[in-house]
């Protein structure tokens, strides 16, 4: 009799996002992808999350509290104006979804408090789910301090718990004391980080290959200077080769980026690439 | 916690009602009928305001009013009689302030299973019209009253577990695609959690995770596409 073997997936922050924030649509693309099967995070995933995703929303959380913008729609036009990057754009974009449908009045002064825990409750529930509904592949190799900070906030006081939440992880100076990227990337990785520089130097540059190319001229900097490079910068402009090189290799990284078609097989990671959402 | 020293508290009968209904138990109402807002204008330095309070369905009670000097818009919430909550949201020209439910958890507690029981009676009975349009009966009800107990109790910790799961079935009426299962699954986590006096953040994200694993999504709200352009660059 033959044993049947489960396949386990380890998501890509670009894999977690969508499921997180897509179209029901392409959430269910991606469910189907992996069937019943464990699909796993790191912990570095959920810090990428919260990077580039809850701390956002938390700004605009504040944007909205700030008593010079009378309403949800000063707030709005606001950030619209100031802030140009898509990134950002779509906060706003996701936020007006969330209160429009819940009838808050943009342009009501007494609305706006109801907006206020609308949204707030939305970045709980986001950030819980971020922790508790995908497994943790069970180790820490990054140590990455960020990700470890949690995010408590009463419903009776959820501004306080987001500021406390904001603040220490914005706290880098502290964060670095306890990560050891230094150690995984060069005590760990040295030899991996160096056929991902050779490789890159040998790729042509188009757009398949911008993702990698880029990754790898940060990782030569970090050979040539070493551990004083390390950084919470530096992790946001290689985050795709710490999950890569992080992957338990007895699983699928699952990943939307085309940076992983390179960074996986030079290390034999197994991985998947799939259809983005704009395809859809 | 805001300071309420300067309080009124206006019956909300001899406010806001007609005459010939003053004076009779509010609960018995049909709310829709007399669901209208109401706008006064209050000093506010060089300036008035409005403030607009909306009487909906659920709302028994008095309307208690803050004031202040620095106060630049008042909104009266409105609580019900003897129950101890007080609550305000309370605008002034420095800061918006959200004050604390003060309620006693045994408030809280018997007002969740008030409201539950109402629930869990529409749960059950929606799962016999699953796919009929004799479900959007209940699902009216279902969402009605979980609205109705947010306006209530809206810092209970115990509404954060209702609102996960009313936003799961009120998105893009998504009430129409689940199952009688899934709706038998929501019926007895809510029965279970209902029970706890005491919810901690803990006890809130487990339930949550409960209902995720049911299949009802508690975050349905799409992020712009551009986003999603974006991060496939990477």
């Amino acid at each position: 009799m033959g044993t049947t073997s489960i396949q386990k997936h380890f998501l890509d922050t670009s894999v977690v996002r969508p499921l997180l924030l897509g179209t029901d649509s392409y959430k269910q693309y991606l469910k189907s992808q992996f069937k019943d099967e464990p699909c796993y995070i790191s912990r570095f995933v959920q810090m990428e999350i919260k990077r580039s995703f809850l701390i956002n929303i938390m700004s605009f959380y504040f944007m909205i509290r700030l008593n010079t913008m009378p309403t949800v729609s000063d707030a709005l036009k606001y950030w619209s104006n100031k802030f140009k990057t898509s990134e950002l754009k779509a906060i706003i974009q996701l936020a007006a979804v969330i209160l429009r449908w819940r009838d808050i009045d943009f342009n009501s002064t007494a609305d706006k408090p109801k907006a206020l825990r609308e949204l707030g409750r939305y970045i709980k529930r986001i950030e819980c789910k971020l922790r508790r509904y995908f497994k943790d592949i069970g180790r820490d190799s990054t140590r990455c301090a960020r990700a470890a900070i949690p995010l408590k906030a009463d419903p009776s006081d959820i501004a306080t718990g987001f500021k406390n939440f904001f603040e220490a992880f914005n706290d880098e100076e502290t964060c670095k004391t306890k990560c050891r990227i230094d150690r995984f990337l060069l005590e760990r990785y040295p030899s991996e980080i160096r056929k991902y520089v050779l490789y890159a130097d040998e790729q042509p540059t188009n757009n398949d290959t911008k993702g990698f190319k880029k990754i790898s001229e940060k990782l030569k900097g970090l050979l040539e200077k070493g551990t004083k490079l390390c950084s919470c910068r530096l992790c946001e402009s290689i985050g795709d080769a710490v999950i890569a090189l992080d992957s338990p290799r007895n699983m699928i990284l699952e990943h939307i980026d085309k940076a992983f078609d390179y960074l996986c097989p030079i290390i034999k990671q197994p991985h998947k690439k799939h259809r983005p959402e704009i395809s859809f | 916690m805001t300071d309420t020293s300067a309080r009124t508290e206006t019956n909300l009968t001899e406010a806001f009602l007609p005459e010939g209904l003053r004076g009779q138990e509010l609960e018995h109402l049909n709310w829709d009928e007399y669901k209208r807002e109401i706008t006064t204008r209050r000093p506010t330095g060089q300036e008035e305001k409005e403030a607009k309070w909306q009487i909906t369905r659920g709302q028994t009670g008095y309307i208690e009013e803050v004031e202040g000097e620095r106060l630049s818009t008042s909104i009266a919430t409105v609580v019900p009689i003897g129950s101890g909550l007080e609550k305000q949201f309370i605008q002034t020209s420095e800061e918006v302030v959200e004050t604390v439910d003060r309620a006693e958890p045994q408030v809280n507690h018997i007002l969740r299973v008030h409201f539950i029981s109402q629930i869990l009676t529409d749960l059950r009975q929606i799962q016999k019209y699953i796919s009929k349009p004799e479900a959007a009966i209940y699902a009216d009800s279902l969402l009605l009253t979980m609205r109705t107990m947010d306006e209530i109790s809206p810092f209970d910790p115990f509404i954060e577990i209702v609102m996960a799961f009313h936003d799961a079935l009120a998105y893009k009426n998504n009430w129409n695609k689940y199952s009688p299962d899934q709706y038998e699954g929501a019926y007895q986590i809510l029965k279970e959690f209902v029970q706890k006096q005491n919810i901690s953040s803990d006890t809130v994200e487990k339930a949550i995770m409960r209902f995720e694993k049911l299949g009802f999504e508690t975050t349905p709200f799409d992020l712009d596409m551009e986003f999603k352009v974006d991060s496939e660059k990477d």
